[in-house]
């Protein structure tokens, strides 16, 4: 079996999956891979700086846009980063994003040491998504090489522009509690990570697994693989209807709407959200939990 | 009613000689022997050493950083990394460890709720968190306008609404400098509000929270982390205290000499010197050992200077009004003579401290050595002999730049009792543990008596939690066990307004959803403060 872990959901879902996934020695995946473990593994390459929306509201005078749409995915930023208002917004918006990062490398190590006089005015955001960046591995790590060589002689800080609601927080929510942000198979006897097979359409075309238990609404799952999904028995566990056909859904409550959640903001600030009004709904975790416990009996 | 029978028993609140006679439990707690009743179990632990459980006072394993710092982990394959576990598996290890009580060193307001779910997973152990504030606008705001009862409020306030136990402050200032483009501020410098420095926000920050009673002192990683020389600074930032309570964390990563090659010496003999000129203050020494390590700190102007340095990938977090988050993977190696000093300082600092209750084993767990290597360091700290072989294996310059070689004492069992039960304890303002009085918890480990020190203490022979087994075996149960210890301070809540609107021009979240956002914390203790008034 496969458990999907969905970006919608609040970050309490994790331990409970993983305790499920655990007693039925499943494979634990999530709806955004790249959130997930290919921008973890660029960090792991290159590091990254980041900082809070507050420094970046107070202290950014630049930006620098990976991608020509990524403000429009953004509406609120604004707010928090008033030099976008003031019109000190670069785009870069190469088609070829590895080119157009290896020139920019060139041309930041030719004009680092330039750069290391008058810090005070200086302090810029570099604002990407997974779009821009292809969802590549090598991209992300070159984008984050070339952050940390504009820090050489300035102050560059990096905001990533997740794509979901909680993308962040499924990640890191996992990365506490299992050690990775998902591409794992877990049981009793530990955890296993393998980004290259562990992944949702090789454990389906690899006949790995025959039932996927998807948490939350897959909104960002690619097309190519919600076809996989119609290979093996999908049980969805969602707030809302989805463009899946499950053999089985199970609605569940939406965190900050009839229950409470932890989901992370942009910044990857928690914010505990309160339920708007009560219903009938159960949090995801206690469906989890319940059937963790069914089985244990 | 359970009687322990048969064991050397070592109660640090007793010296440090181990006393014959039986331990008696009851509900939870030691009680004074009985003559009139018959214990419904007696656990045989003839050839047994008994002592009060392990009390951590110092290690990573919660929040938000730990999250950051497991990218530098993944790899491939199955995972099992002492560096890094997870709060339940850390739980276990610690436990497995004979340790019962661990506090994590530092969370910051702003990611206290992810503090908060990691310690809830951390079942088994008391646990619980310091909150970082050496670099929280509002706080430093107070105290540059020398505002202490605002300042006491303001403290109070953000201990109570991050859910931790102490205030921790590291390198205040540091952070704001750093962000402004400034180096750390020494200790006599403006930080950059008004004509605050860092010795008025240690004094200052000392004085409030011991008026406020909290039962662990202000929690301090002092300025200048890691650099060759910094033992002066270091004694003056203990001179500073002016003899208040107050607890210095990691203090090996500050009590280096500066060598005439212009790297390390030990600075150990003169730090032990100035700390026993003030009998209130307590240390953790923060040993390396040799191996990986993970640099786990809110210390942004000591990392990033360690980076600049390696030249190595770090990640680095800045918070609004606080400090950051950095992390930075390190190996530590024996022939490596700045490795090699660091290594003999730490022992040397542990050596020459002549109190054990006063000066506790830690590793500042992973920044470093991972805490399962504490039995290799209590070996070398109980046997000389152990002590110089590994000096043999380290480079010269462990014994040509420290006093480690000539140093003979040999911790004796009741002293290493002393400075990981009963000193930790003490400090944490935790009378019920770390000794094993009538009336104490009854958190003990067992150990069977043998040669192999590293062997005995890797692995005791069971640990009980409040009077029941919760490791035997190699067997870990942790269901049921361990509360949060929170410390709630006393506060006046009419200040509420100007704290909000003071804070809501700082930050970007609202006043409502800051720190643990109003949660209400499940399975917590309030551990008093017991304030005599300002
Ligand atoms: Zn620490």
């Amino acid at each position: 079996m496969a458990v999907v872990l969905c970006s919608d959901l609040p970050q309490e879902a994790v331990p409970a999956a993983l305790a499920f996934c655990q007693q039925h020695s499943a494979f634990l995946v999530t709806d955004d891979e790249f959130s997930g473990s290919i921008l973890s593994l660029a960090m792991k390459e290159a590091g990254t700086l980041s900082a809070s929306l507050g420094i970046l509201r107070d202290c950014i005078n630049r930006v620098i846009c990976c991608g020509g749409d990524i403000l429009q995915t953004l509406p609120r930023l604004e707010k928090f980063v008033p030099a976008v208002n003031a019109g000190h917004v670069r785009f870069l918006e190469d088609d070829n994003p590895l080119a157009a990062l290896q020139n920019l490398r060139l041309e930041t190590g030719a004009s680092a040491a330039n750069m290391a006089s008058n810090l005070d005015d200086q302090q810029g955001l570099v604002l990407f998504d997974k779009n821009w960046l292809q969802e590549d591995l090598h991209i992300a790590v070159e984008l984050l090489h070339w952050l940390a060589d504009l820090n050489r002689g300035q102050r560059w800080y990096s905001l990533y522009a997740a794509p979901a609601a909680n993308s962040l927080g499924i990640c890191n929510a996992l990365l506490s509690t299992a050690g990775c942000p998902g591409n794992m198979h877990v049981s009793l006897a530990g955890i296993e990570y393998d980004p290259r097979q562990f992944r949702l359409h090789q454990l389906i075309n690899n006949g790995w697994v025959d039932t996927c238990l998807i948490a939350g609404n897959p909104s960002l799952m690619p097309a190519a693989l919600k076809e996989d999904l119609k290979k093996v028995t999908t049980i969805l566990l969602s707030p809302e209807p989805t463009d899946l056909k499950p053999a089985l859904t199970l609605p569940v409550a939406r965190a900050g709407v009839d229950c409470a959640g932890t989901m992370q903001r942009l910044d990857q600030v928690p914010l505990r959200l309160q339920p708007l009004f009560t219903t009938s709904r159960v949090p995801v975790e206690a469906i989890f939990n319940s059937l963790t416990g069914r089985a244990a009996v | 009613m359970i009687v322990i029978h048969g064991a050397e028993v070592y109660n640090p609140a007793r010296g440090h000689a181990p006393q014959p006679g039986d331990l008696w439990i009851e509900d939870g707690r030691i009680i004074t022997p009985r003559q009139d009743v018959i214990p419904e179990q007696v656990i045989d632990a003839r050839g047994m050493i008994i002592a009060p459980a392990g009390v951590e006072i110092h290690t990573h394993v919660t929040g938000y950083p730990l999250s950051l710092a497991r990218r530098f982990t993944l790899s491939e394959g199955c995972r099992k990394n002492p560096l890094l576990p997870s709060p339940e598996e850390a739980a276990r290890l610690y436990l497995q460890l004979g340790y019962t009580t661990v506090f994590d060193a530092a969370t910051s307001p702003l990611y206290a709720f992810s503090s908060y779910s990691d310690l809830r997973q951390m079942e088994g152990v008391d646990r619980g968190t310091f909150v970082l504030a050496g670099d929280h606008h509002l706080l430093l705001q107070a105290l540059a306008s020398n505002d202490m009862d605002y300042a006491r409020n303001i403290i109070a306030w953000l201990v109570s609404c991050s859910g931790g136990y102490a205030l921790k402050l590291v390198n205040p200032g540091g952070g704001l400098a750093w962000k402004n483009h400034r180096k750390a501020p020494d200790l006599d410098e403006g930080i950059g509000i008004g004509t605050l420095t860092q010795r008025d926000v240690l004094k200052r920050c000392v004085q409030a929270v011991n008026q406020l009673g909290m039962p662990h002192p202000v929690h301090i990683h002092a300025g200048q982390l890691g650099q060759p020389g910094n033992a002066v600074n270091f004694c003056n930032s203990i001179r500073a205290l002016e003899s208040q309570r107050a607890h210095l964390c990691h203090i090996q990563f500050f009590s280096y000499g500066l060598d005439p090659s212009g790297g390390y010496r030990s600075g150990a003999e003169e730090v032990v010197r100035t700390l026993e000129e003030f009998p209130q203050l307590t240390c953790d020494v923060g040993q390396i050992m040799f191996g990986d390590a993970m640099t786990v700190t809110a210390d942004t102007s000591a990392l990033s200077r360690l980076q600049q340095g390696l030249k190595k990938p770090w990640i680095s977090n800045q918070v609004e009004a606080e400090g950051g988050n950095n992390i930075l993977p390190l190996k530590y190696a024996p022939k490596d003579p700045s490795n090699a000093v660091q290594w003999a300082t730490g022992l040397e600092l542990l050596l020459l401290s002549p109190d054990p209750a006063r000066m506790f084993l830690t590793t500042d767990h992973p920044n470093g050595a991972p805490f399962e290597t504490y039995p290799q360091v209590i070996e070398l700290l109980m046997s000389r002999e152990a002590r110089l072989e590994a000096l043999q294996q380290v480079h010269r310059a462990a014994r040509d730049r420290t006093g480690l070689a000539a140093i003979e004492r040999e911790y004796s069992l009741g002293e290493i009792f002393a400075m990981t039960s009963f000193g930790p304890a003490r400090s944490l303002g935790l009378n019920d543990r770390g000794h094993l009085e009538p009336g104490a918890l009854a958190d003990i480990r067992c150990y069977r008596k043998q040669a192999d020190i590293c062997g005995m203490f890797a692995s005791p022979e069971w640990v009980m939690k409040n009077g029941r087994i919760v490791y035997q075996n190699g067997r870990v149960d942790t269901q049921g066990f361990g509360e949060i210890l929170v410390a709630r301070p006393k506060w006046d809540q009419d200040q509420l307004p100007h704290i909000k609107s003071d804070l809501e021009n700082r930050i970007s979240i609202s006043f409502d959803l800051y720190a643990l956002g109003g949660t209400k914390m499940e399975n917590t203790r309030e551990v008093p403060c017991t304030s005599t008034g300002f």
